[in-house]
């Protein structure tokens, strides 16, 4: 997993938590990396596992929601390195349907070896977008919290709405239905 | 801040510094991998781009990149080929430069491809390049665009196909050839009808050679025959041939193939001397001849209007394919030659056995071994035999027939041996003459007639030609003698057609000319003999306004000779029209008039100085008169004065010598009075004449000279006399010299009359001065005119007045003349013309 995940979920929990948090939890998660993160690189997935355990054990705060909340936090991050990518966009919805046509192609440029999910786009109307979602690593809550962020982000009201069933457990698939 | 926070610190800030170094590691190594990367990209491309060069180099296609002015980009080593360039030429930087005046729709082709479509486009091209060379081509092309993806250029693949399009065209041709081939061959064996074939044929030869003009000849009887034809040669909508032409094989370019027994392509017929123009001039011609064993049997002609129309690809073909259709050909000819040669017996049969029984040549047929075979019904007419002897004659020995009809003959024995003598030389003799006792002129021919080259009969045939023969004997007379006039006539006669070639001349024109008859004829007789065309010609102008085609207004021309004297010549033409009123030439009739030209010339000089020197005698004479009068008039004055002074002085006998000098001077005073009146009329000679009314004229002269001696001397004249035209003071003076002479000379013993009378003739009047005078004695007639002569001593006369008269009256075109006798009268006559 890219390591600007690894740095922000640090700054994230410092913000949210503070700072001797983000001390605790690197000394009980016992991780490889120490702790040490560069954006540049990338790190065993397992460690951000550990870490959002920790995190959530000693907080009392569910993971769906930490995620979640993780989610919303990262987005201004990406939108301010990478600001030329969303201005093409006047709709989120574009952007969203525009994640695996044109924002993981640009990803790529920058990291070829990120390994990124797939978005597919399964419906599209002008109020209602239906994208199955297919990752290793079910990380549906961080998705979601960066979709809300989009919605946010362009003063759109509108939910996403999750169907957790949609592949089964085998294919990973999730499918995310956003109506605004 | 506890120890807690600033170990806390101290560990982020550990791990933080950890960070950078591996995120300064990283870029680094990214750094240094860009560079590498770059490196091997950068030799990657050189690499390419020196393949790319080598590639198109090697290219077997020539490559062009142009933009869209036409401007070459890039090229390679094809390309140079393609154009033909020498080693030494640089590469042309455009594509306008290639010389060939169609680049220009080659450029506009490229530009509507690119804005159409964004595709390759191929298509097909052809040009000559610079080693004249024709070249077929395929072009590929292709838009280049760069990156901002307007195109700039055109990339055009050029393969040269001229051989496979070579190829192409042949194996086409061949295909062709062996479809046409297949086709005749099939059509031709379906029937046995030369027609009918060669118009098969010519169709389907015309279509091959794609020309609307084909001509089948067959070789008939020596003669090229058209049999069959297309285009403009046939009726529309049939089979029959316009102006079907037989040539001798010797004619033409047909002939010409048709002796050499090869075929022939004519690029261009304006510059062969033997094509011969059939119903259209046309500039390539194509002639191949039919043979079989190894002789021609026929032509085939094929004509186009364009200049090179034939290839010799065509004519291989034709020459092949003839060969492999002679022989059906063939047949068709020998076929229908049967039926020409068939069609012909009969015909000449019926024709022969019309001629045999006419009435106008009588024949007897006779058989080798001298037996009558047939006898023709006009020769029982001439020999005048019934005609129901015919039977009789037939199978009669020739000889015994001979004997018996020798008797009609004047000269018998001469007929028998001559017939002898013509079978035993066996050849044929015509129009021999023979002279019948009756005295009839027969005409025989004798005709041996060969059948399949065998000696068969012999054929004699009589004509009567007695007339022919008197006709022609008088018309040989008529012609030697007109001949014999004409020639020997001085008129010289000249016969041109209507170029005016000279057709015939008689021996006067020869002799006019100067030139032998052998020169004169067939030269133009303007350029040979007019001296000045123009004047002719003019001539001509003015006369025709007046008489259309009518030259025999005579004219006057001038010729020059042989020996280049000039002559003048009276001419005069007339139109030649033939037998149907066609005017074909004209004869003119010439009369060589320069003698008297020249007589005339000199006589008009000579009337001339005459006429000079008349008028500068009559002028000396009236001088001299009046110059004598002076001194006469002086010495009269002073032989009165003498005569006055010494009156009572003087002798009776020097009084009568003074007399007779008084006499004297007066009659002197007269003569030089009549010499003056004698100048006078002739020098009045041009003076003019007026209308005169007579009998005014004579009553003046009466009233003035004659009343007071009414008594002694009557004047009888009738009350009205014609109007003349004549000089007035000459007709007063004939008047009065005439009337004065009978008074003068009245018998003074009887009662004197004058008695004047007129009559009017047909040119003329006739006045007629009669008196009851004296008379004049007989001896003295002769005298009567003459001048200075007295017929007495009379002094009021000086013997020139009827002279004058005579001279006046001659001048004016009349006459004079007297009747008298002594002691009766007489009678004065003259004549006026009206």
């Amino acid at each position: 997993m890219k390591g600007f995940i690894f740095t922000n979920f640090i700054d994230f929990v410092e913000k949210s938590f503070g700072l001797e948090m983000v001390d605790k939890m690197i000394y009980n998660s016992d991780l490889k990396s120490k702790g040490v993160y560069s954006a540049f690189n990338s790190y065993d997935f397992s460690e951000l596992q550990s870490m959002l355990t920790y995190v959530c054990s000693k907080s009392g705060m569910e993971s769906k929601i930490a995620l979640e909340e993780f989610g919303k936090f990262v987005f201004p991050y990406l939108i301010g390195k990478h600001s030329y990518i969303i201005e093409r966009y006047k709709d989120p919805l574009e952007l969203i349907a525009g994640i695996e046509s044109h924002i993981h192609m640009e990803v790529k440029k920058l990291y070829e070896d990120a390994e990124l999910p797939t978005f597919s786009v399964v419906e599209k109307t002008k109020n209602q977008l239906g994208i199955i979602y297919q990752s290793k690593r079910g990380l549906t809550y961080f998705a979601i919290g960066l979709m809300k962020a989009t919605l946010s982000h362009f003063n759109v009201k509108g939910n996403v709405s999750v169907d957790e069933s949609f592949g089964g457990q085998e294919n990973n698939a999730i499918k995310f239905t956003l109506t605004v | 801040m506890s120890i807690n926070e600033i170990e806390i610190l101290k560990r982020a800030l550990n791990r933080e510094r950890e960070a950078k170094e591996i995120a300064e590691k990283f870029v680094e190594q990214r750094i240094f991998n860009l560079y590498s990367e770059n490196v091997s990209l950068n030799k990657k491309f050189k690499s390419q781009s020196e393949f790319q060069r080598i590639l198109i180099d090697n290219l077997v296609d020539a490559l062009f990149v142009i933009d869209f002015k036409g401007n070459i980009l890039q090229s390679n080593k094809e390309a140079r080929k393609l154009i033909g360039l020498k080693s030494f030429e640089n590469f042309p930087n455009s594509i306008s430069e290639f010389s060939n005046n169609n680049y220009k729709s080659l450029l506009h082709k490229f530009k509507n491809l690119n804005l159409k479509t964004l595709k390759e486009k191929s298509f097909k091209w052809n040009f000559i390049n610079r080693k004249k060379e024709n070249k077929v081509v395929m072009i590929k092309c292709k838009l280049l665009s760069s990156g901002d993806k307007n195109s700039h250029a055109i990339q055009a693949i050029v393969r040269d196909i001229t051989t496979e399009h070579k190829l192409d065209l042949q194996l086409q041709r061949n295909q062709e050839e062996q479809k046409f081939e297949s086709l005749i061959l099939k059509h031709l064996l379906a029937k046995d009808d030369l027609y009918e074939n060669a118009w098969t044929l010519v169709n389907h030869i015309a279509k091959y050679l794609k020309t609307d003009d084909c001509v089948f000849y067959s070789v008939v009887n020596d003669k090229l025959i058209q049999i069959a034809a297309t285009g403009n040669k046939v009726e529309t909508n049939s089979k029959t041939i316009i102006n079907r032409l037989k040539l001798p094989v010797t004619e033409g370019i047909i002939g010409k193939v048709a002796r050499s027994k090869q075929g022939l392509i004519i690029n261009d017929t304006s510059k062969d001397q033997s094509y011969i123009v059939d119903d259209a001039q046309r500039l390539s011609e194509i002639t191949v001849p039919i043979i079989l064993d190894n002789e021609v049997i026929g032509v085939i002609d094929s004509e186009h209007p364009e200049k090179n129309h034939y290839k010799q690809y065509q004519l291989d073909f034709l020459s092949k394919m003839t060969t492999s259709i002679a022989l059906r050909i063939k047949a068709s000819i020998t076929e229908f030659e049967k039926n020409i040669n068939t069609e012909e017996l009969i015909r000449t049969k019926s024709r022969l056995e019309l001629i045999f029984n006419s009435d106008h040549n009588a024949e007897v047929v006779e058989s080798l071994d001298g037996l009558i075979l047939d006898v023709g019904n006009a020769f029982l007419k001439l020999f005048s035999f019934p005609l129901e002897q015919k039977k009789a004659f037939i199978g009669m020995s020739c000889a015994t027939a001979r004997e018996n009809l020798k008797v009609y003959f004047k000269n018998e024995e001469e007929f028998v041996t001559r017939i002898d003598e013509l079978i035993t030389n066996r050849n044929p003799h015509l129009q021999e003459i023979l002279e019948l006792k009756d005295g009839r002129f027969l005409s025989r021919d004798f005709m041996p007639v060969v059948l399949n080259g065998k000696l068969d009969c012999f054929v004699w045939r009589y004509r009567d030609v007695t007339l022919s023969v008197n006709y022609e004997k008088n018309i040989e007379f008529e012609k030697t003698k007109y001949k014999s006039i004409i020639d020997n006539m001085n008129l010289g006669l000249l016969e041109v057609d209507n170029n005016d070639n000279i057709l015939s001349v008689n021996k006067s024109l020869a002799v006019m000319t100067g030139y032998s008859t052998q020169e004169l004829f067939g030269s133009k007789a303007k350029d040979l003999l007019l001296s000045n065309q123009n004047e002719l010609n003019s001539l001509f102008r003015e006369k025709r306004e007046y008489h259309k085609h009518n030259y025999s207004v005579p004219f006057e021309l001038e010729i020059i000779r042989k020996d280049g004297t000039k002559r003048n010549w009276l001419t005069s033409g007339n139109a030649l029209k033939d037998i149907n009123g066609v005017a074909y030439g004209s004869v003119w009739v010439n009369l060589d008039i320069t003698e008297l030209k020249n007589l005339i010339d000199k006589n008009e000089k000579l009337i001339k100085n005459l006429t000079d020197s008349n008028e500068e005698l009559s002028h000396y004479a009236h001088l001299v008169s009046h110059d004598l009068k002076t001194p006469l008039r002086t010495i009269s004055t002073f032989v009165n004065w003498i005569k006055d002074d010494n009156e009572n002085n003087l002798t009776d006998e020097s009084i009568e010598h003074i007399k007779t000098l008084e006499d004297t001077i007066l009659d002197m005073d007269k003569l030089i009075s009549s010499t003056l009146q004698f100048a006078e009329i002739r020098s009045s000679d041009g003076k003019k004449n007026a209308r005169i009314n007579l009998s005014e004229v004579i009553n003046t002269l009466i009233a003035n000279n004659f009343l007071l001696f009414e008594k002694e001397f009557k004047i009888r004249y009738p009350k009205n006399f014609p109007i003349i035209e004549y000089n007035e003071v000459q007709i007063k003076q004939i008047f009065q010299n005439l009337i004065d002479n009978s008074f003068k000379y009245r018998d003074k013993k009887k009662s004197s009359y004058v008695e004047i009378a007129f009559e009017d003739k047909l040119d003329h009047y006739l006045f007629k001065i009669k008196d009851n005078g004296i008379g004049i004695d007989k001896s003295y007639h002769h005298m009567v005119f003459t001048i200075f002569k007295k017929m007495n001593q009379r002094t009021d006369s000086s013997g020139i007045g009827l002279w004058i008269i005579k001279k006046i009256i001659e001048n004016a075109g009349g006459k004079i003349w007297f009747e008298s006798t002594l002691g009766e009268g007489t009678t004065f006559y003259f004549t006026v013309k009206k």
